[in-house]
């Protein structure tokens, strides 16, 4: 189920995604030379995109990618298997959770991706650390003094190495910024909405801020850092002005009311404006169902799936859908047995979801076997390492974080 | 003047700026540096006295004051925002209390410990009352409080340090941040001293230690041999001599503003040593080194949101709730109580990325909105009292003269300027 993707192996371009000079390259026969999988992604041509979505909390993947054909599923869970009489039959033996609806005719269409029982060799159960893993995309202990730094960030800070462009990388959301987001040279930009990013005023302050702003003179050009801060501010505006443009293109999808649709809708936006951002991470919280889960999950479930269809629309009507991929993953999912207050505790390997039509849609990876557990916890199949790569060099066309073998779940 | 020859002088100088009597400029420089900030009338207390006798009145007067005790009324709803503004509204009060208050937010910074792990008000309200009455004193006493204080154990997982399955995240930060720094002990003595903490739990919200869970049997830390407990790897920990000047360090960052050289560092430690390791008299001493005094030292640190968001309400008098102050400092990127490391902030440039810079400009924009009528100053003269003609200054203030309030449109250009992001 993985394969080598160092080199770039023709065999194993998509379809797709490589376009060189405005050629679509479909024929097996007509594939680019390694170093062209980088031209796919250079302004001025279409642009691959990462969207990330965070279920934090540790979402139950058990009650979510539900393997329905599995007894044991329903000897660990007496009161929480009653989701399996109104969930969604994806075949295989696995059905969807019943508040994910809008997301089986995505499944049906090819369009979403479900890579089973993701996670890493050296699980833990604490929300820090898994998060910390996930979000560094490395197992390494780092000592507080090397700061660890994001997958994301490293990625965004090749693109504007390679490219120039800023902002590569976008928090979209109400939370504090993610480690994901968090480069070498600084936090990436967060948007709540795009009130934060509007300096506030009318002409009269954008005036002030022009003055104040200005590249100082050879003489103010001193020691302190008011040359830096000036020329940081100046960009800040800039960025507002940008983003501000890009929050006016109208919505054309049928956008639920909530905090994640609010925040998917606007990366759809700025996706829809050209803002020329590669990577978005976005989060939707409360997943950590101790007790309780059944009404907790089914509501959390139910606003990740209206999103994501919302999502999915929005970029189809915008003609945008082949160029962005969506990630959805947990920190960690949860214990295979519920516990006694009609919940579950933190657990180890979880599933994935790939959403968009260049990935290649169905399932991927062995499904978990109930039978054989770790500490009552599902190992990991899949290593998301290796799913990281394969967005990190095969989509993205970047630089991977580490030499693992990527997972084959692009079309 | 240059930085590296200052400690060429006699080592305890009745340095001539000492005896100076304080000018406006600098009451409001040593005022930004010691507490945040101050009201017109705080500045006018202190100039003309000599500068030994200000720092002397603000940090020896910290020492005796106390918060605000409305926090326990608050503290059982479990809001983070109620304490995080409660806290803001602490730094708001006489200079002597802002003083403390300036001090417990840089052991806050030092130990950043997140209530998004610990996930307990009290315990964070609780970790708080420790740095602000015991930030000022002996550090080895605070430092012994700090492996005991219940959010810190839960924070790096001393509660599940036990015999036989020892968890070493707390030994490695008490070496590494809190009072060595890096290169200053091994592997070794990280495993060894996580036996020697080993046995502590959080019962009822206080500290317990269980001797069953404690490993006692002999360990070797940092050249220490003997059945060590917390008690003993502390004492070890701070017999050496890196110990010092890692806080030295610390106090010349947050003070002066930047990494002291060799000397400067050997300097304070040696200082801090001979003060039997008291915080308060170290930064007395260190507030009147010409390295905090002088004015090419001035305006050279980049203000962290909590600093820039108390200095410009208590230097503008604007009328803003405390929690506009917590929430603004969010913004910017310092939410209170939760750091977004171990490591705490990093500070300096790193503070202002795009976000965060709006968020400052918008922040002036509010100041500005809300001052009173009544409050007519010069802002460039107040604001800035180093520079008060910026280059920009005649382009905005032409800008300003044909907006609906020139005096608003003027302090909200001051308070966003590059220059007054810096103290």
């Amino acid at each position: 189920m993985t394969e080598r993707i160092g080199s770039f192996g023709p065999a194993r371009l998509s379809r797709r995604r490589f376009v060189v000079g405005g050629l679509a390259i479909t024929a097996l026969g007509a594939l680019p030379t390694p170093g062209l999988a980088h031209t796919s992604s250079r302004r001025g041509e279409r642009e691959t995109i990462l969207v990330v979505v965070q279920l934090t909390g540790g979402n139950d993947g058990l009650n979510t990618l539900v393997p329905v054909a599995q007894d044991a599923w329903y000897r660990a869970r007496p009161s929480l298997s009653r989701v399996a009489s109104g969930a969604h039959e994806l075949g295989s033996g696995f059905a969807l959770h019943p508040a994910l609806g809008p997301l089986a005719p995505l499944f049906e269409g090819g369009e979403l991706t479900c890579l089973h029982s993701v996670g890493h060799p050296d699980p833990d159960r604490s929300h820090f650390r898994s998060m910390e893993v996930w979000h560094t995309g490395s197992l390494e202990r780092r000592s507080a003094n090397e700061r660890p730094t994001g997958w994301l960030a490293r990625l965004g800070e090749q693109i504007i190495a390679r490219d120039g462009s800023a902002p590569a990388m976008l928090h979209v959301g109400g939370g504090a910024l993610p480690l994901s987001l968090v480069g070498a040279e600084g936090p990436a930009p967060s948007v709540a909405d795009l009130e934060q990013l509007r300096p506030g005023g009318g002409a009269t302050a954008a005036a002030v801020r022009a003055a104040l702003y200005a590249e100082p003179g050879s003489e103010a050009g001193d020691a302190r850092d008011v040359a830096y801060l000036r020329r940081t501010a100046r960009a800040a505006v800039d960025l507002g002005r940008r983003l501000e443009d890009g929050a006016r293109a109208p919505l054309a999808a049928d956008w639920p009311r909530h905090e994640l649709a609010r925040d998917l809708a606007l990366v759809a936006r700025l996706v829809r404006s050209g803002l020329g951002a590669r990577i978005y991470q976005v989060e939707l919280g409360g997943f950590d169902t101790h007790r309780g889960q059944p009404t907790i999950h089914a509501e959390l479930l139910r606003q990740l799936g209206g999103a994501l269809a919302a999502f999915q629309a929005e970029l189809s009507a915008a003609g945008r859908a082949d160029d962005v991929l969506t990630l959805v993953f947990s920190e960690f999912g949860r214990r295979v047995r519920e516990n006694a207050s009609a919940g579950t505790d933190h657990g180890a390997a979880g599933p994935v979801f790939v959403l968009g039509p260049a990935a290649r849609g169905g399932f991927v990876g062995t499904p978990p076997d109930l039978e054989h557990l770790v500490d009552g916890d599902l190992p990991h199949g899949i290593d998301f390492r290796s799913v990281y790569a394969t967005l990190e060099s095969r989509w993205l066309g970047l630089d991977p974080s580490s030499d693992l073998p990527g997972t084959a779940f692009l079309a | 003047m240059k930085s590296e020859n200052r400690f060429d002088a006699p080592p305890h100088p009745e340095s001539v700026r000492t005896t100076t009597e304080l000018d406006r400029p600098t009451a409001v420089h040593v005022l930004r540096r010691l507490c945040f900030g101050a009201a017109p009338q705080d500045v006018e207390r202190f100039v003309g006295e000599s500068v030994a006798d200000a720092v002397e009145q603000l940090v020896e007067g910290a020492r005796s004051t106390e918060p605000d005790p409305a926090i326990t009324l608050l503290l059982p709803t479990g809001e983070l925002g109620y304490v995080q503004s409660w806290w803001c509204e602490q730094m708001l009060g006489t200079p002597e209390g802002r003083c403390a208050e300036r001090v417990a937010l840089m052991w806050h910074g030092h130990f950043a410990a997140s209530n998004d792990k610990v996930d307990d008000v009290h315990l964070m309200h609780g970790q708080y009352r420790l740095w602000r009455e015991r930030g000022l004193g002996d550090f080895r006493q605070l430092l012994q409080a700090a492996l005991r204080d219940p959010a810190l154990l839960v924070w790096l997982d001393g509660v599940d340090n036990v015999k036989g399955r020892p968890n070493e995240n707390l030994a490695r930060e008490l070496m590494e941040l809190f009072a060595l720094g890096i290169g200053n002990y091994t592997e070794a003595d990280v495993l060894e001293a996580a036996r020697g903490l080993s046995g502590w739990r959080v019962v009822k919200r206080a500290a317990r230690f269980t001797p069953s869970r404690h490993d006692g049997g002999a360990k070797t830390v940092l050249g220490t041999t003997g059945e060590l407990d917390t008690n003993g790897v502390v004492a070890a920990v701070l017999a050496r001599p890196a110990c010092p000047r890692w806080i030295a360090d610390r106090l010349w960052r947050t003070f002066v503003g930047r990494a002291p050289t060799a000397g400067d560092l050997e300097a304070t430690a040696k200082e801090l040593i001979a003060a039997n390791w008291d915080i308060g008299r170290t930064l007395v001493w260190l507030a009147t080194r010409p390295a905090f005094l002088a004015t090419d030292e001035r305006g050279t640190r980049i203000a962290g949101p909590i600093e820039l968001v108390v200095r410009a309400t208590l230097e503008t008098g604007a009328r803003l709730a405390p929690k506009e102050l917590a929430e603004s400092a969010t913004h910017m990127g310092q939410a209170l109580l939760r750091p977004p490391s171990v490591k705490g902030w990093d500070g300096g440039r790193q503070w202002l990325d795009s976000t965060a810079w709006i968020a400052r400009q918008r922040f002036a924009g509010r100041v500005a909105e809300v001052l009173g009528d009544g409050d007519d100053f010069d802002p460039f003269e107040r604001l800035l009292p180093e520079d008060p003609r910026p280059s920009w200054r005649v382009a905005v203030e032409r800008i300003a003269q044909d907006s609906e309030s020139p005096r608003r449109t003027l302090v909200a250009a001051v308070l966003a300027s590059a220059e007054y992001q810096l103290q």
